[in-house]
């Protein structure tokens, strides 16, 4: 169903290096026709899911949650997955309802190699962050801009990425010494991790892209089969998380509502087309390349064919996209896929705009009553949770919530919104994929997210 | 998975895709196909002779279930394009050509219902490069970025239409544009290609090593790795362009521009015999135009003309089967023309080149076959235009040293035969003889590296 699943999270499998034809007769001197590779996909780059939600172990505080390099495949070696060094990560909060950055938290890598003689990753049993069998080492740095406070800091540096779950032998006792170990705390109270972890999504992909036949509807499907169950497409992937804890306070009590916006993105430099010194390597401005607020954004806010021009956007311009989520894409295909099951066309949420006033809402104002900020002002894209209350799609995401099945249900008009009693009937509020929860279980403690898959797994 | 030397059902074996569209190469017979798959495949994105198996599988899947999709929804753009775009992917991935035809037509039928889809047309305009119909890209290009400024591949193709129509200061206006909305490795290995044009090989490699470094893991960074390999060859740096061919081989075993680097990289240090057979085995897995040429040039430094000639019988056939798909090989026939000596076909090909696209390869190739049939005075302009924006390949720069000494600019000749001698002339037998004798012309000492094997 997801386009953007499909586009982030399947074609990087198929890809096939996604580059063009090569040069077909191209000689290495003087080559008259020289293709430079299409490739679109840009994995470390690529946020595949954001997550927020009130941390279960201390109300105080909101944990954010990115994950990047989708599909990791954990047996990596000896090239594991990393961070992109040239890639500059980041999490962005408005708190005031204007769909502004009021703050931002940037994450920079570097990596280095202890011993460039050996290809391999580590030399030895890795049993600490800091051991000299641990050949390549990836470290980071954050820096927070509190725009409502007026103040930029670094507030955290030479902090160590967890390595890479190589295997029992080379990283025994994982979790303990090295995943669990790459949480800091730091001086502020904030407290972060980067590394490796089991990829928290769950969705049947392959049916989803194989024409939306969602188990276990495929028998009422357009082109009918047999029932089958849900099979998850991330089962026993990874994925690079970044994780951010901040104390609900230090974001709210400028502003003084509990509702706050979070969107992810990443940028990268800019360059030169003719270099002014021999030198220089990336000396241009940074340029935002990935954005995510919601899930399933794409099906349901991002008009067709809009993709580029929606990773370039920043939430204060969404306005711009207004039309394509009142009348959202997928809403349309289910019909169409579904003979017979009819969806809602306009649902009046009193915004004057007709359509599907009810979409609108949750994705681009908040519901009123749950996540919509007494300081609204600007409708835009993020995902909008109310930290005083419970936390959970879509007030916020938790790890475990069936984004998919509540999206599709929400789409079909099946999730109670006023306005649709008629449609919040079987099959339109049972929609889904089948697929309801992730093969690992989320941990109790920052962040949360569960350990990744070892090579070995 | 293609370019085996194997016949064409080993394909079939391992692409696993049913119902596969043809055009009309099942009458040329599978040892054609596989000739073909090479070629068409060509230097960058040649899927080796053992690919992941994962990727294979899924793409046959996809691309079913994408055919599916047209069926089941004949009026939908996006399934066109899904499917055209996917079949283009396989056809890279295979070697297999036919699956050029589906593309082809699953594009046009994806323009036909949606003639203002962007992404359709940065496709077509990205198939239209790939059968070298140059001036059929550049429309297309251009609607599709002005369709969407902010579609990577929409810009993309159109810097590449540009570049292959010879519009530089457009090229390079449309490359600014998309480091603007998104600096990633499609930009970065275009920059690097820019400079490349303008002759900065060292600013070309920083930034086909920021472009190595923004990859994904995969044939992409094989792809792009292969092209750093080549820059670190011209710059005489061995040691690093073999690095870079390994660490391409590692992403894509039996990436075929790294093989080819690799025997290049051997000819160099002087190890002859073990790059004959390098080439040897890479000619018989993969008879493309490339391999084959440095095969025989390779044969005709160790004075082995049987070898040499079959090579470069296979080079001719390569070019009339490309021909006979519809896909020009003007500039590469008229460059392989000349190096054999046949200045009139040649010329005759370098003609018809410069009068489709002016760009400073065609210019280059139209000067040096005018020159060997005694027209110096025409060959001037050209060459000037072919240096106009400072490339400084050798084989162009000796080009430009001959045809200043033919037209009694000493001074000049001199100053191009020494930016020659400052690359690495490892396209080889041809240049050479041309370069020494010029060198003993104008006083110039070859360095060691210019010097007969």
């Amino acid at each position: 169903m997801s386009n953007k699943r499909k586009l982030k999270r399947v074609i990087p499998v198929l890809g096939l290096s996604g580059a063009l034809v090569a040069g077909l007769i191209a000689q290495a001197d003087a080559s008259s026709h020289r293709e430079a590779p299409l490739i679109t996909e840009d994995p470390v780059a690529d946020i595949t899911d954001l997550y927020t939600f009130v941390s279960p172990d201390d109300a105080s505080m909101v944990t954010l949650v990115m994950n990047v390099n989708p599909f990791e495949d954990p047996a990596g070696g000896p090239n594991f997955h990393k961070f992109g060094d040239d890639v500059r990560y980041r999490f962005n909060i408005d708190v005031n309802g204007d769909a502004k950055e009021d703050f931002e938290y940037d994450f920079r890598f570097a990596t280095k190699v202890k011993n460039p003689k050996t290809f391999l990753y580590n030399t030895g049993q890795v049993t600490t962050l800091g051991d000299a069998d641990l050949n390549v080492v990836q470290t980071y740095s954050v820096f927070e801009d509190d725009e409502l406070r007026d103040k930029e800091a670094t507030i955290g540096k030479n902090l160590v990425v967890a390595p890479a779950n190589v295997g029992k032998r080379s990283t025994p006792d994982y979790e303990t010494n090295l995943g669990a170990a790459a949480v800091a705390t730091l001086s502020n109270g904030m407290k972060v991790f980067a590394g490796p972890r089991d990829d928290p999504f769950f969705a049947d992909l392959g049916k989803i892209f194989d024409l939306g036949s969602l188990g276990p509807f495929q028998p009422a499907h357009l082109i009918p089969t047999d029932a089958e169950p849900g099979e998850d497409y991330v089962a026993m992937k990874n994925v690079h998380t970044i994780a951010l804890q901040i104390p609900i306070a230090h974001l709210t009590e400028v502003a003084g509502d509990p509702v706050i916006g979070v969107w992810a993105t990443t940028f990268r430099r800019s360059a030169q087309t003719r270099r002014s010194d021999g030198t220089q390597k990336a000396s241009g401005d940074w340029v935002q390349i990935s954005r995510l607020g919601m899930p399933l954004v794409n099906e349901v806010v991002v008009p067709l064919g809009a993709k580029d021009k929606f990773n370039a956007s920043r939430p204060r311009s969404d306005g711009q996209f207004a039309a394509s989520v009142l009348n959202p894409e997928l809403a349309n295909l289910i019909p169409v896929l579904y003979p017979g099951v009819t969806v809602p066309t306009s649902v009046d949420a009193g915004l004057g705009l007709g359509g599907r006033e009810d979409i609108a809402t949750i994705f681009l104002t908040g519901i009123p009553g749950v996540n919509k900020s007494a300081l609204f002002s600007r409708p835009s894209e993020m995902l909008r949770i109310n930290t005083s209350t419970a936390s959970g799609f879509p007030n916020g995401r938790l790890l475990t919530d069936d984004v998919v099945d509540v999206s599709l249900r929400a789409l079909a008009g099946g999730i109670g919104f006023p306005g649709t009693e008629a449609f919040n009937v079987a099959p339109n509020n049972a929609l889904g994929d089948d697929v309801s929860t992730n093969d690992k279980t989320a941990t109790g403690t920052f962040p949360y997210v569960a350990e990744p898959w070892a090579g070995t797994d | 998975m293609t370019t085996t030397a194997s016949p064409a059902s080993e394909i079939h074996d391992v692409n696993p895709v049913r119902d596969r569209p043809r055009r009309g190469v099942t009458l040329i017979g599978p040892l054609i196909v596989v000739l073909l798959g090479g070629l068409a495949v060509g230097r960058f994105l040649f899927a080796g002779s053992s690919p992941s198996e994962t990727q294979t599988v899924v793409v046959g899947t996809e691309l079913d279930s994408l055919r599916a999709r047209t069926v089941a929804e004949p009026e939908s753009p996006t399934a066109w394009l899904a499917y055209g775009e996917t079949a283009m992917r396989t056809a890279i991935a295979t070697g297999d050509p036919s699956f050029y035809g589906a593309a082809q037509s699953a594009l046009d039928t994806a323009l036909r219902l949606a003639p203002d889809s962007a992404d359709a047309l940065a496709a077509r305009a990205g198939l239209a490069l790939s059968l070298h119909d140059f001036p059929g890209a550049l429309p297309l290009a251009e609607r599709a970025a002005e369709l969407n400024r902010f579609g990577v591949n929409a810009l993309a193709a159109l810097v590449d239409a540009r570049l292959e129509n010879g519009d530089y200061d457009g090229a390079e206006a449309t490359l600014k544009q998309l480091l603007d909305v998104n600096p990633g490795t499609p930009a970065y290995a275009r920059v690097s290609y820019f400079r490349q044009l303008t002759g900065d090989l060292e600013g070309a490699r920083t930034a086909m090593q920021q472009a190595v470094q923004a990859a994904g893991p995969g044939n992409g960074r094989a792809v792009v790795l292969g092209y750093l390999g080549d820059l670190n060859l011209e710059m005489g740096d061995y040691d690093a362009a073999e690095e870079a061919y390994s660490a391409a081989l590692a992403q894509q075993p039996g990436n075929i521009a790294a093989e080819l680097g690799h025997a290049r990289v051997l000819i160099a240090r002087g190890s002859l015999a073990e790059a004959t057979a390098r080439l040897d085995a890479l000619v018989a897995r993969s008879p493309q135009p490339a391999p084959a040429t440095l095969r025989g040039e390779l044969a005709l430094l160790q004075g082995d003309s049987t070898s040499a000639d079959s090579a470069f019988r296979l080079v001719r056939a390569n070019q009339l089967i490309l021909r006979s798909q519809g896909i020009s090989t003007d500039i590469e026939s008229s460059n392989f023309d000349a190096d054999r000596g046949d200045w009139a076909a040649a010329l005759e090909t370098a003609r018809a080149a410069h009068t489709t696209r002016q760009t400073m390869f065609s210019a280059d190739a139209l000067a040096w076959a005018l020159l060997n049939v005694g027209r110096s005075t025409e060959a001037l302009p050209l060459i000037e235009d072919a240096l106009a924006l400072g490339i400084t390949t050798p084989s162009i720069r000796v080009h430009a040293a001959a045809i200043y000494a033919e037209v009694r600019q000493p001074e000049r000749a001199h100053d191009e035969l020494a930016i020659a001698f400052r690359s690495t002339p490892w396209l080889t037998p041809s240049i050479r003889p041309v370069a020494a004798r010029l060198a003993d012309e104008l006083g110039l000492t070859p360095p060691q590296n210019w010097s007969p094997l």
